[in-house]
């Protein structure tokens, strides 16, 4: 699994320090892997402390891809409350990618 | 409700306000949030009711301070409420076609690039942020 998101090296850093992820996490803080991908979003209203409420963000989403580069299975939010549930992601990735 | 008094009301207001927010904070943490938060909603506006009909009714110094915060709260929660909804954009990629390639630092400030995991299968997936 590869995250990408718009924080900073710094923070990226210090989540994955906290949460002790052991996956590949990504900085994206100028956005532009979002545009390229069309999941930013100009204006969204962000809960980040000491940053500005409204800022440019990503729509939450998740993409697999297979063994050959080619996605199979796109998951993306239409409510930035509403999170995907590990049980709903593996069962799109079993039906996916079966073994 | 006569006999209610205007800070009583108040009081009523901004608890109804409070349990509103405790029940829904709750739902985030576990990850059980309505997508239609019509009931929240109602339950907000109902105490913002309460809370401004006592201010109307009198509910003197402290009762304002409360309702102010009683107030705020309630309208917090149903201003975002309408901003939940993210604004509908194709993704530049379908199933079936090639992933885009792009050049990203990792959490270590190295470089990193998406077609150094040709050959293996990998779940990309784009998050808001660490808060």
């Amino acid at each position: 699994m590869v995250t990408i998101s718009p924080d900073t090296v710094a923070e990226v850093a210090a989540m994955k320090s906290k949460l002790g992820f052991g996956m590949r996490m990504l900085s994206d803080e100028s956005l532009e892997v979002g545009a390229l991908y069309n999941v930013k979003v100009d204006k969204a209203m962000a809960g980040a402390p000491g940053r500005k409420i409204f800022r440019p963000l990503v729509i939450p989403t998740a993409i697999l891809v297979d063994a050959e580069g080619i996605v199979r299975w796109i998951d993306q939010a239409d409510n930035y409350q509403i999170r995907s549930d590990a049980d709903r992601v593996l069962a799109g990735i079993k039906q996916a990618l079966p073994v | 409700m006569d006999e209610v008094s205007g800070f009583s009301l108040v009081i009523y207001g901004t608890a109804v306000v409070l349990a509103g927010w405790t029940s829904w904070w709750a739902k985030i943490k576990a990850l059980t949030i309505p997508s239609k938060p019509i009931a929240y909603q109602s339950l907000m506006a109902a105490g913002i009711v309460l809370i401004v009909w006592g201010m109307i009714r009198g509910a003197g110094p402290l009762g304002g301070m409360i309702g102010f915060v009683g107030l705020v709260a309630g309208g917090m929660y149903l201003w975002t409420s309408t901003m939940r909804e993210l604004p509908k954009q194709t993704l530049a990629v379908r199933v079936g076609e090639p992933v885009l390639d792009f050049d990203a630092s990792d959490s270590d400030g190295a470089a990193f690039s998406i077609s150094s995991l040709s050959g293996k299968p990998f779940l990309l997936k784009f998050y808001r942020g660490h808060w």
